[in-house]
């Protein structure tokens, strides 16, 4: 008996685990109904209050292969409704509702995806949201419920008994609400935006590190635009993906042997450094002119950080935002893949905090559903990182790269922008200028920059191409700044450019660098 | 002349003052005049009988060498030639606004009027209006160099970007009528660098209604230069601002307007994130129909986005996201036959196979589905046309250049064109500028006092205009003077009273403070919950946080309704008081909803405080 007797009269045990009796999804291992539990309480701390079935049977079609579930009444529910015939009539219809969503193109696609707890909540937030809101079933269910597999192994046999043990108009009032809202249902499954979801797979988003990123993933899930994000990124970053994390020269143990270095650890000391008598080995490690092994893969901390500057302001309304968060969030796997330091901040009015790249995981729900629109002053945010980067100059050795996402009606006052280029190196990406006219008088002052205009955009063939050679132009970029640090000159000279400012073309173009 | 106007009083009606008036006019003029002001105190009096005291009135003032006061009498009576007779003796101001007057009444002459009038301006240095009248006389050349040359003033005043940013733009669109592109080009960028500062800086300080102008500025800068990002980044905010402010039906007004203007320049996303956010913004404040309606303009909005980027050969992959935002929304609508056509639009695009089967399997459910029809009847449906302010680049530097003197704001709302219709208010207007001339040339010693008078003419005419020259009056260096200025405040309902109210609360003397709190108290409206809320969280003043909780208590807004709960659960003993005391005599649903959502889970304080509410105003929870 996996619900002991002093449990099973307990209403926070038995009124959610009971509701299992009108489940239509049988997991074949007991540790996916344990998942669905986890998946219930989360879904409680967002405000989606459900009878824990419904939650276990949407989770389950979305989370696992058809193969570990078995789709049907899991006990004579028609025995346990008897008093209530229109409650037996509207689990069946239940029951062919969610067969529906077994077959459908969502819950075979959510399926290969392979998603963690976070996922599937967020997802289930997104479609059982509005199903909550409408269907009126305001009291939660008691807090208390332990995550325990014990609770939730073979519990078949005894969920008649749990089920009887509390009332259960609540259960009932979902069902008839679910059935009544079914098409509502269907479409939002049929409409479910999953390369979002596909996104994080490929860059390492950030679901999975707590709620304000799932709820970040929510908002990101309910916004068109955000959409676009998502499919214009998955367009172009395979091209990026498809570059190979360089290897690099380290002190760390990983992989084989790179080369020669003068630092290092006693297990990689070249040999032959053996062969000195004891003073002049001691003197030329004290003067660290020892040779060691070096590695290769793990890299020592980067000598760069990118700031990658997105303008959130309402002038970005629209494709701007679009191009703009799908170019940044796949430059900046590009970079990462590099071995760079990336940081994402946003502005209108103001900077915002900076989110960094973690782990090899991009913020990328923060990037998708960051909203800022608070008014836009350019010459103030641009002070401010003026001053930030001074101060970071001081206790940070990293040269400072930033990439300016931008519209073409950002008037940086140009002593503000020469004063930024003599501390980072400045590579802007203007989008969709309106009359595709770009005229900003700071543009000569910088490292580099591009346009991208509605042409580019809304033609299918290009504007994944361009955005490629834009990246490859920045990757270009990014490596002869790491030349110049390998050789030690710390980059190219951050002097301004008195290079030719940027002449309006009808097509993406290049700035002069 | 101004201990006239202290001892004024209304007693009497007006026709048998006029009668008194006339009969003492030849022999005691003094007395005539005397009568003829309190006459005009009678605003609501007969039109024909304050015509013909305010002629009366212009013919003795001339006689007593008070040729300004004469020709604001002169103003009112609308006659011609009186006015010109006084004009070689009245100050360059006065003339030119006589001209500009007339230049209204006359188009056949106008130009030649407000040309004359603009020359004599530039004479005087009031760049603003001389440039406002040479644009008036479509001479954009000379309007222009004024501009100029009021920008270059300003530019180095850091307390003045609003206004800077204004004579920039003015300058801008200036150049642009003499199709100067260069000149126009930096001069529009110099303005909203102004702009976006002045907007950033009033945001920052609370006073939202002048970054509104900002952002409506904005939107005029996007538009002369073609540059659609000025005009979201204007409308956007300008939004906002409304939104926060619980202006609901502005709000919605200005979104429909912002829709309109990105249909127009083709930014379609842009106006279907609008539509979208219209939708949330009308269904947050209960406005059920109109939610419904722009649920479906959205999904209109997101399939036109869709069709367009499929005419233009666009990826496939917007289109399949813009129609399924489309649908989404026709879902929320309940449209479900327009859900079955959008998946047969899914169906047909250039994506992968099985999406495309998958959309064609989904279309066969909705083969039979009707759409809902629509609810309509609301009075909430008619919502009207979004009118834009008006042209706050002229406006408020004419504001500006006047200085705060009561005299000109209320010469300027005494000759309004717009303002003809409102009798009672260009009365009191009138009576008003008779008495700020008279002040003005009250000796130094008694310049105080005249200002406490001006003060006291002031508060019934209410109208925005007149609130520089209070703001000026309540910096006084005496207390009398700032008392008054407060307690005419307490009749001014705008956003922008309590700015000058905040800092009274600050005032040395405690008759003042006590003065602001009253006013604070009077003074609620919907989107005075801001400020209150504010003096509520941040005033030193004891009396002025209590005076903020019961306006607030009074405002029926949901943000008020929070605070109020707030107060009643963790507020002090006296605030707790002082809140149940204003809310059991309020009227508002707002409190009454937020608190029975609250009641389940509130603490058992909070309960008995909501219980007594309740139970005073005969709701059940």
């Amino acid at each position: 008996m996996p619900v002991p007797p002093e449990l099973a009269s307990d209403p926070a045990i038995a009124g959610p685990l009971g509701s299992l009796a009108l489940s239509v999804v049988a997991p074949r291992a007991p540790t996916l109904a344990l998942r669905a539990l986890r998946w219930h309480r989360d879904l409680q701390r967002l405000g989606i209050v459900l009878p824990l079935f419904v939650v276990h049977d949407l989770g389950l079609l979305l989370a696992c292969d058809n193969e570990q579930l078995e789709v049907g009444p899991r006990v004579a529910v028609d025995t346990l409704l008897a008093a209530e015939p229109a409650a037996t009539s509207a689990h069946r219809a239940y029951n062919e509702m969610v067969t529906e969503i077994a077959a459908s193109e969502a819950a075979r696609r959510s399926q290969s995806l392979r998603m963690g707890d976070d996922l599937v909540v967020v997802l289930l937030a997104r479609l059982l949201g509005v199903i909550a809101e409408q269907v009126a079933t305001t009291l939660s269910d008691p807090a208390g419920l332990p995550l325990d597999a014990q609770l939730v192994e073979h519990l078949g046999p005894q969920l008649p008994a749990l089920f009887t043990s509390v009332p259960r108009h609540r259960e009932t009032a979902t069902l008839h609400g679910l059935v009544a809202r079914r098409l509502l249902l269907l479409t939002l499954v049929d409409a479910l935006d999953l390369d979002t979801l596909a996104l994080f797979g490929l860059v390492g988003g950030d679901a999975a590190t707590g709620a304000v990123a799932q709820v970040d993933l929510l908002s990101a899930l309910g916004a068109p635009e955000a959409n676009d994000v998502v499919d214009f990124s998955l367009e172009i970053l395979p091209s990026v993906l498809e570059a190979k994390a360089r290897p690099g020269a380290s002190s760390h143990a990983a992989f084989g042997y790179a080369g020669l270095t003068r630092k290092g650890s006693i297990d990689s000391l070249v040999l032959t450094e053996l062969a000195w008598d004891e003073q002049e080995m001691m003197r030329r490690l004290a003067d660290d002119e020892v040779f060691y092994y070096s590695r290769e893969q793990a890299r020592d901390e980067a000598r760069r950080i990118h700031l990658v500057l997105i303008d959130a302001s309402a002038s970005m309304r629209g494709d701007r935002a679009t191009f703009a968060r799908g170019m940044a969030i796949a430059s900046a796997k590009q970079l990462m893949l590099a071995g760079e330091d990336v940081v994402f901040r946003f502005f209108d009015a103001h900077l915002y905090e900076p989110h960094s790249a973690r782990h090899g995981q991009l913020p990328v729900g923060h990037v998708l559903s960051f909203k800022g629109e608070r008014g836009r002053n350019p010459a103030k945010v641009f002070r401010e990182l003026v001053n930030q980067l001074e101060i970071q100059a001081l206790r940070d050795g990293r040269q400072p790269i930033v990439h300016l996402y931008t519209h073409a009606a950002l008037y940086i006052p140009r002593e503000i922008v020469a004063a930024l280029t003599r501390l980072a190196h400045v590579a802007a990406i203007f989008m969709l200028p309106s009359g595709n006219q770009l005229h900003l008088d700071y543009l000569d002052l910088l490292h580099t920059h591009w346009v991208v205009d509605h042409q580019a955009l809304t033609s299918r063939h290009t504007r994944a191409q361009e955005a490629r050679r834009i990246l490859g132009d920045l990757d270009g970029k990014a490596s002869a700044w790491r030349a110049g640090a390998a050789t030690g000159d710390g980059g190219e000279a951050l002097a301004p450019r008195t290079g030719p400012s940027s002449r309006p073309q009808a097509t993406t173009r290049r700035g002069q660098v | 002349m101004i201990e006239l106007f202290a001892r004024l009083n209304a007693e009497g009606d007006l026709e048998e003052l006029y009668g008194r008036a006339r009969s003492q006019a030849r022999t005691q003029p003094d007395q005539a005049i005397e009568l003829l002001l309190s006459a005009l105190l009678h605003t609501h009096g007969r039109e024909e009988s304050y015509a013909g005291v305010t002629q009366l009135l212009a013919r003795l003032l001339v006689e007593q060498r008070q040729p300004r006061m004469a020709l604001s009498a002169a103003w009112y009576a609308g006659n011609a030639d009186d006015q010109r007779r006084l004009l070689e003796n009245v100050p360059a101001i006065d003339r030119a606004r006589t001209w500009a007057h007339w230049a209204d009444r006359e188009p056949e002459s106008a130009v030649h009027h407000y040309r004359r009038a603009a020359s004599e301006l530039e004479h005087e240095g009031l760049l603003a209006r001389a440039a406002v009248y040479y644009e008036r006389a479509a001479d954009p050349e000379a309007a222009r160099t004024l501009w100029a040359r009021l920008a270059q003033l300003l530019e180095g005043r850091d307390t003045d970007s609003y206004a800077a940013g204004l004579a920039l733009f003015n300058q801008a669109r200036t150049s642009h009528q003499l199709e100067d592109r260069s000149a126009t080009r930096s001069a529009t960028v110099a303005a909203v660098h102004r702009l976006e500062e002045a907007a950033d800086r009033f945001e920052a300080i609370g006073q939202r209604e002048r970054a509104f102008d900002c952002y409506h500025v904005l939107v005029a800068v996007g538009r002369l230069s073609g540059e659609f990002e000025h005009v979201l980044e204007g409308s956007v905010n300008a939004i906002r601002i409304l939104t926060e402010d619980n202006l609901r039906y502005h709000a919605l007004r200005l979104y429909e307007h912002a829709i309109r203007l990105a249909e127009q320049a083709g930014e379609h996303s842009a106006a279907a994130t609008l539509a979208r956010e219209m939708t949330d913004h009308a269904r947050k404040q209960g406005m059920g129909h109109l939610a419904r309606r722009y649920t479906m303009r959205q999904s209109q909005l997101w399939q036109r986005v869709a069709q367009g980027n499929t005419e233009r050969g666009g990826p496939p992959q917007l289109s399949e996201n813009a129609y399924l935002a489309s649908l989404l929304a026709a879902v929320e609508a309940e449209q479900y036959g327009r859900v079955g056509a959008l998946f047969r639009e899914l169906a047909k695009l250039d994506i992968e196979p099985a999406r495309t089967a998958h959309y064609a399997r989904a279309a066969r459910r909705y083969d039979d589905q009707q759409d809902a029809r629509p609810e309509t009847g609301g009075a909430e449906d008619r919502l009207g046309e979004h009118v834009a302010p008006p042209d706050v680049w002229h406006v408020d530097l004419l504001e500006w250049e006047s200085g705060g003197s009561a005299a000109e704001a209320c010469a300027d709302v005494l000759l309004d064109p717009d303002a003809l219709g409102d009798r009672i208010t260009r009365r009191s207007t009138l009576v008003a500028r008779l008495a700020a001339l008279a002040a003005e040339l009250a000796p130094e010693q008694s310049r105080p006092a005249g200002d406490t008078i001006v003060a006291s003419y002031l508060a019934p005419v209410g109208l925005y205009e007149l609130l520089a020259p209070l703001e000026r009056l309540a910096a006084s260096d005496e207390v009398e003077v700032r008392l008054a200025a407060v307690r005419a405040l307490s009749r001014y309902f705008y956003k922008r009273t309590f700015v000058t109210l905040e800092r009274a609360l600050t005032d040395v003397d405690e008759r003042v403070v006590g003065e602001a709190s009253s006013a604070i108290e009077r003074l609620r409206f919907d989107h005075a919950f801001d400020p209150l809320s504010r003096i509520y969280r941040t005033s030193g003043a004891a009396k002025a946080r209590i005076a903020a909780l019961r306006a607030l208590a009074r405002i029926d807004v949901a943000e008020s309704a929070e605070l109020a709960l707030g107060v009643l659960d963790h507020g002090g003993p006296e605030e707790q008081q002082e809140m149940l005391a204003a809310l059991r005599a309020s009227r508002g649903d707002q409190f009454i909803s937020a608190a029975r959502a609250a009641y389940p889970g509130a603490s058992q304080r909070l309960r008995v405080a909501i219980q007594d509410v309740f139970r005073h105003r005969g709701a059940a929870l």
